[in-house]
């Protein structure tokens, strides 16, 4: 037992080394644009996670908080002239309050009222951006710069990776720790049964808007982080179909399973790069795998009986039978 | 016998949907230290009475006093908060989390952290947590459920599903647990099993309010019963009272008997 | 100007109407989101809009429009709906959701993603009363909204399909119970759904006069979708009129308030109205149980 747990500590190190180094041996500044995009993507599909596989609020919104946090920060960079780093929180914070504002309109809707709800509130966010020119550029877009700390600039994609890195590692320690805590438990239960869950001494209500204010922060966080990465952003980046795509990303790592996200941010950011042809029709393997997925494996691959477990539990079984006919085979 | 403490009382209690009383005018006190047992025939509004002294539905017309305090419009939240528990007819537990983390969420409120706590994982949250976890091993312990800590609840047999909840509503250390059906689907054993645990949380402080169709359960669980038939509330007494109150026999009781005869 | 956008509205209301009709059935009684329905009927819209091109008459083309949604529906309910029906709320919409992209991707891959012109073939004619303009084929509209809606109320009254579909709306395990084809009944209101969707899809082309491959989805399940919420969960009567308040919404928001923020107003007044009327107009009773 103990032995094995070592190899797997050994096998963790090992893997934290080759990510952290990622930069000396991937050279080639397009598949380091992909891994940048992999981990950014991650930090949204954690936050849908929690929204939707922790709290169990189905939320089609979630592109609109990316934009709201990606404007945000661009616009206050580009004419304020403000540290990049309080234009970059600022974003998330923005993007909460607004998660806040609609926490607080779905706290008492129905499950469908509220997926109607996030749909609309996108659609008012898209449009804002289309038509408030002054501000947003509307659809030609908007321009920005690369971040930059204490008047040093990440202009080359390997100080880009180590700050998207890094960015993911917090993100993903908070959310982890959040699900993990009283907070997260509270989020489980009113996904499980929310009056059971208000007869545990749940504010049912609350907690929902709470679970939109942390899910909209980090969504408008990585929604800055991208804009500032590229450098560039429009309102094309912020519609429903993005939304399910950062939504499908969620729910094929598995809803509930936080490695989960970000195994599936890296498949739906990275398959469409490999080929073309998947690009063009990525709507539709996105719209086959939901079906499949939500037929055989609703867990997607790292959740609960999920893929990952149905595989390991598929294998043992084949593995004990092999180990059994080669006994008696042996015999 | 020293003065009695008024846990809860409801006074003049009525519940309307639409054009159907389902609880007309009921009231009665209910004192610290004794097991009160509702019973009535189907339909009589025991549910429904349930979810007005708990806060689920508000009621048409009167009161709601719960250790001293007018609770009568307030959400489920703050009777939690008031120190109110209870299980559900339907069994309600968690499904897909563990049955440890289902007792967990029965402390949510005797947890006190916040979202700066849990997100740099200080020391408080760190102690606060283990305690936690510690307290509901010794709950699911007490319960004879230890074993399945980490197992879904949903996968659990019905008997199991009952002590979950049951343990979901004293993990958050009550005043008042209020049972609704908890025998319901069990076998004999299983019954005098229950009527143990139930004992046994007299024991630790804990008030009960309990609604069963079972009778011979409740004659010998109760101190009082009150006696709900269409609505409205026919007596409060013990047992031995209400076994011989005419009333009773006539609404309910006699009924079965009737049935009974029929029946041989 | 005030009585021809009103007029304008009860007629863009009146195809709204249509298509909230079709979306209710499903909505109202299954109580499921359904994503793909506007998808789905819009393959058969363009089934037809082929069939019209190879001058076959309209309304054979529609009927052939009608069997293919209807068809489509029959086999999307027992491949993507039926088997997730009892695991909760999430993992059925997202299976709809799926769909909705297959059916738009399928549409396409064979039709391209171009705006066609569309027209049913007949001259479009209008009244001139004091100054307003009313299209004939609005009237044609409103008036095949309204005959469908009593005939599904009849049928779902007097008829024995019609009685277990009610019977299905209560309660599923009871109605299996008392002996109703649960799966038959359900894939026919999918199907019959989605033939309905079709006639809604077919007006509403012939009424803005053009089809693509986008008519299902922000065209066809949002506005349905909301005029069914407006009008009342499951209430046929309530979807018209729900779809007739979003007509007007829509076009006096655009005519007088702003036409760049139409959406953004007519989002806003819904969110309003339904976190203030969240069962809509037309109110069924249901208590929750515990």
């Amino acid at each position: 037992m103990k032995i094995q747990k070592n190899y797997v500590n050994i096998i963790k190190v090992i893997f934290a080394v080759a990510v952290l180094l990622i930069p000396f041996y991937i050279t080639n500044t397009y598949a380091l644009k992909i891994i940048c995009n992999v981990m950014l993507y991650s930090i949204i599909a954690l936050s849908v996670n929690l929204i939707v596989g922790f709290c169990g609020q189905l939320d089609f919104g979630r592109a609109a908080f990316a934009g709201l946090g990606a404007y945000f920060s661009a616009v206050t960079f580009n004419r304020l002239g403000l540290p990049f780093i309080v234009c970059f929180l600022g974003g998330a914070i923005f993007a909460a309050l607004i998660g806040c504002l609609l926490g607080i309109l779905c706290r008492y809707t129905s499950f469908d009222y509220l997926t109607l709800i996030t749909i609309g509130f996108s659609e008012i966010c898209r449009k804002f951006f289309i038509n408030w020119r002054p501000i947003t550029n509307g659809a030609f877009g908007l321009s920005t710069k690369r971040p930059s700390f204490f008047g040093v600039t990440l202009a080359s994609h390997q100080s880009m990776f180590y700050f998207s890195l890094i960015l993911l590692i917090l993100c993903y320690i908070v959310i982890r720790r959040i699900t993990r805590s009283k907070v997260g438990r509270a989020f489980k239960a009113i996904r499980d049964d929310s009056i059971a869950a208000s007869y545990a001494g749940i504010d049912v209500p609350n907690y929902k808007v709470l679970c939109f204010v942390i899910g909209s922060f980090f969504t408008g966080l990585a929604g800055a982080a991208m804009v500032h990465y590229t450098m560039f952003t429009a309102p094309t980046n912020y519609t429903l179909d993005e939304s399910i795509i950062m939504l499908q990303m969620a729910i094929l790592g598995g809803l509930g399973s936080l490695p989960g996200s970000i195994v599936g941010a890296a498949i739906l950011i990275i398959a469409p790069e490999i080929s073309r042809s998947f690009y063009n029709y990525r709507l539709l393997f996105m719209g086959i795998m939901m079906v499949v997925l939500m037929l055989f494996a609703p867990k997607g691959i790292m959740g609960d009986g999920g893929l990952k477990d149905q595989l390991v539990a598929f294998v043992k079984k084949n593995w004990s039978k092999r180990a059994r006919k080669g006994e008696h085979a042996g015999v | 016998m020293s003065e009695k403490k008024e846990l809860l009382k409801v006074s003049n209690i009525t519940k309307q949907f639409g054009g159907l009383k389902a609880v007309n005018d009921v009231s009665f006190t209910m004192y610290e230290g004794e097991i009160l047992g509702i019973i009535g025939p189907n339909g009589a509004g025991k549910t429904t009475f349930f979810n007005v002294i708990s806060g689920f539905d508000s009621p048409t017309q009167g009161k709601v006093i719960f250790c001293g305090t007018d609770m009568t419009g307030k959400n489920i939240t703050q009777y939690c908060l008031k120190g109110m528990a209870r299980t559900f007819q339907n069994i309600r537990v968690f499904n897909e989390m563990s049955v440890l983390d289902n007792i967990m969420v029965g402390m949510h409120n005797v947890i006190k952290t916040n979202i700066w706590n849990i997100s740099m994982n200080t020391k408080k949250e760190k102690q606060e947590e283990a305690q936690a976890v510690k307290n509901a091993h010794e709950i699911l312990q007490y319960l004879g459920i230890d074993e399945f800590a980490q197992e879904s609840a949903g996968n659990l047999s019905y008997g199991y599903q009952r002590k979950v909840e049951i343990g979901r509503a004293l993990a958050s250390n009550p005043k008042l647990i209020l049972l609704d059906e908890p025998s319901a689907g069990m076998n004999d054993s299983e019954t005098i099993e229950l009527m143990g645990l139930i004992r046994g949380i007299m024991k630790r402080g804990v008030n009960i309010i309990v609604i069963e169709h079972n009778m011979q359960f409740m004659m010998n669980l109760c101190d009082r019963i009150a006696v709900l038939n269409f609505g409205t509330l026919l007596t409060v007494d013990t047992p031995e009272k209400v076994k011989n109150n005419e009333e009773v026999i006539q609404a309910y009781l006699g009924r079965e008997e009737e049935e009974e005869d029929h029946a041989s | 100007m005030f009585f021809q956008h009103l007029v304008n509205a009860l007629s863009v209301g009146s195809v709204y109407a249509l298509l909230a009709i079709g979306y209710n059935m499903v909505y109202g009684i299954l109580e499921k989101l359904n994503f793909a329905h506007g998808d789905v009927y819009a393959v058969g819209c363009f089934v037809t809009y082929t069939l019209m091109l190879w001058q076959i008459h309209p309304v054979l083309a529609i009927l052939a429009g009608m069997l293919v949604g209807f068809v489509l529906n029959l086999i999307v309910e027992r491949f993507a709906y039926r088997p997730v029906r009892n695991a909760g709320r999430i993992v059925p919409t997202i299976s709809a959701v799926g769909i909705a992209y297959i059916m738009r991707n399928f549409i396409q891959a064979i039709w391209g993603a171009e705006t066609y012109p569309f027209s049913l073939g007949f001259e479009l004619k209008s009244i001139n009363i004091g100054g307003v303009v009313i299209g004939t084929l609005q009237l044609y509209i409103l008036a095949i909204a309204i005959i469908l809606m009593v005939l599904i109320s009849m049928a779902l009254k007097y008829t024995k399909w019609g009685q277990s579909i009610i019977c299905i709306s209560q309660s599923i395990p009871t109605a299996a119970l008392m002996g109703i084809p649960v799966n038959k009944v359900i894939a026919m209101v999918y199907g019959i759904g989605a033939a309905l969707g079709v006639i809604g899809g077919i007006l509403f082309c012939s009424y803005y006069q053009f089809i693509f491959m986008g008519i299902g989805f922000s065209y066809g399940t949002m506005k349905a979708w909301m005029a069914a919420i407006w009008g009342g969960i499951g209430s046929l009567k309530g979807s018209i009129i729900g779809a007739m308040v979003l007509g007007l919404s829509e076009i006096f928001v655009s005519a007088y308030v702003s036409s760049a923020y139409k959406d953004v107003f007519v989002w806003l007044i819904f969110i309003v109205f339904i976190l203030i009327r969240p069962k809509g107009m037309f109110p069924a009773e249901i208590a929750e149980k515990i």
